[in-house]
């Protein structure tokens, strides 16, 4: 894993979502409340651009991101596909705010 | 990665027309005004649904072209000429070199760069060059308008009426880490029968280089032609080829694509079946494996009555890829008594990885005969338990499995060429995803 910036603290508000290209990646990055999750961009039901869907509150209070094509909502903290149709996990990447930065921790061999 | 402003493109694209002649320079212009003003495609389109378009739009002006072309391929013998009929090398777009076998140079076949053949064969080129932008609704022709304003160079090859190529033109292709644009055109005149091998690898593995590369291909009434392309390019690079094909009265074209490598692939393959008694086959074998995205659109218009076709598109996915394949058959009104098949098959090598297969059949006339299959599994236990009755190990057993899968694609590359280093390349691959 290689941890490198992904955008200023500042550019994240929180209940923002962003999209970001790093190398081969399409990252979807959301600030909640003091936490930052990154995913990947892209539903595991049908490909959809999740960074261009809406934070939702979860059945249990977790923060999910909706999907805009078909309305599956995965879990930000593990990635959990937790409304049909999705049945898969989407992956995702550690996160934090470092000073002014976001930093993620992206595989070497993306 | 944002979309790049245009005005780099734009004196790029002056830069590469500065020494094209006329008619070229105002085909450069059209194309870059076409692609200004075409948008990108929308993420709800279906042929996009899998990929997203701007990560195919360049981050910068096309780079120099490397004029050093490196190792050639095994199977090259440049020179001697046993195995080919014309070798040529290119890299990153432009042709660096090309030679017929002299014994038979008088039969008048060429293999040349495309913009010095523009110049210097306009009668041959200007006709055919961008005629089939907007064959098969033109899908796909936003990033076509891109190659068309940018490309560098590329290849020609014109095989003139009657004459028969024992052997292929063989032509291999090497990208480095930047963008590039090439276009590439193949003219196979009446009555002629040929057959050319292309084969593209990244300059080294780690090249995280971009290619939009258009290669359009005519077929003339009664010719034969077999185009065979091998993409083995790095795991960082991006590639979106568009290959587009017009098929005259009784003319038949043989395509094997074969797709190892890559990081992003998007290729889009068009067929017209223009005049009556036109056929063509496709064969397709992609492997993916690691987070490879490989898209694959063909689309076959059988625009002409008694017009026949056959698609076979085989895909195994490992690792954490993806393999798309979206497979567009139209027949018209126009198209009766036509016959078309379709199939496509996924061997699905990992819970991670992921085939979607899109067949779309647009049959606008009861008299044809038209067929379609789609297939989606992971390997049968059934056979691998077979095999491994007969003493292999179970990763043999899957690699005997997968290399029989693809071996009708396989077995259509002209002997001596590339198909060896397919299967190298394959069991390499097979060995460490199992």
């Amino acid at each position: 894993m290689t941890e490198r910036r992904l955008c200023a603290a500042a550019d994240l508000p929180p209940g923002a979502v962003r999209v970001f290209e790093v190398g081969p990646w399409s990252l979807a990055a959301a600030r909640v409340a003091n936490a930052v999750h990154v995913v990947e961009n892209r539903c595991s039901h049908d490909d959809g651009p999740l960074g261009a869907g809406r934070l939702v509150e979860g059945a249990s209070g977790s923060a999910e991101i909706e999907c805009p094509r078909h309305g599956a909502r995965f879990e930000l903290a593990t990635g959990r596909a937790s409304r049909m149709p999705a049945v898969s996990p989407i992956e995702r990447f550690p996160a934090r705010v470092s000073g002014d930065d976001v930093l993620v921790d992206i595989p070497e061999d993306a | 990665m944002s979309v790049s402003p245009l005005s780099p493109l734009v004196s790029a694209s002056l830069a590469r027309a500065s020494g094209d002649p006329d008619w070229l320079a105002a085909a450069r212009a059209a194309g870059l005004e076409r692609y200004a003003k075409g948008g990108l495609p929308s993420r709800a389109e279906h042929l996009w649904r899998y990929t997203d378009p701007v990560r195919l739009v360049p981050g910068s002006a096309p780079s120099d072209p490397e004029t050093r072309f490196g190792d050639l391929p095994p199977d090259f013998a440049d020179g001697t000429f046993e195995r080919a009929s014309a070798y040529a090398i290119a890299r990153d777009g432009v042709l660096l070199r090309a030679a017929v076998d002299p014994l038979i140079a008088h039969l008048g076949f060429l293999v040349e760069d495309l913009r010095a053949a523009a110049a210097s064969r306009r009668a041959l080129v200007e006709p055919r060059l961008f005629a089939l932008r907007d064959t098969c609704d033109g899908a796909g022709g936003r990033f076509d308008d891109l190659a068309a304003a940018l490309f560098t160079g590329g290849t020609f090859v014109h095989v003139p009426r009657g004459v028969t190529l024992d052997r292929p033109v063989r032509i291999a292709h090497r990208v480095g880490g930047g963008f590039a644009a090439s276009r590439s055109l193949v003219v196979a005149e009446a009555q002629c029968t040929a057959t050319v091998v292309i084969d593209l690898s990244s300059a080294a593995e780690t090249d995280a280089g971009t290619l939009h590369e258009t290669i359009e291909i005519h077929v003339g009434r009664g010719a034969e032609l077999r185009v065979v392309f091998v993409q083995r390019l790095g795991d960082r690079a991006t590639h979106a080829p568009v290959v587009r094909s017009r098929v005259e009265r009784d003319g038949v074209l043989d395509t094997v694509t074969v797709a190892l490598g890559g990081g992003l692939v998007k290729s889009l393959q068009t067929v017209e079946l223009a005049e009556p008694g036109a056929r063509a086959n496709a064969l397709g074998i992609v492997f993916a494996d690691g987070r490879r995205h490989l898209d694959h659109h063909t689309f076959l218009d059988h625009a002409a009555p008694s017009t026949s076709s056959d698609l076979d598109y085989r895909a195994a996915v490992a690792g954490r890829s993806r393999s798309s394949f979206t497979g567009r058959l139209r027949i018209p009104a126009a198209g009766a008594r036509s016959s078309a098949h379709q199939s496509n098959r996924n061997l699905v090598l990992a819970d991670t990885a992921r085939a979607d297969a899109i067949p779309e059949l647009e049959i606008l006339t009861n008299d044809v005969s038209c067929s379609h299959a789609v297939a989606t599994s992971p390997i049968d236990e059934e056979q691998l338990h077979f095999a491994m009755t007969r003493g292999l190990s179970p990763a043999d057993a899957r690699k005997l499995i997968v290399l029989g899968f693809f071996e009708p694609a396989l077995e259509k590359i002209p002997p001596g060429m590339l198909a060896d280093g397919v299967r190298e390349v394959l069991e390499r691959k097979l060995g460490a995803a199992s």
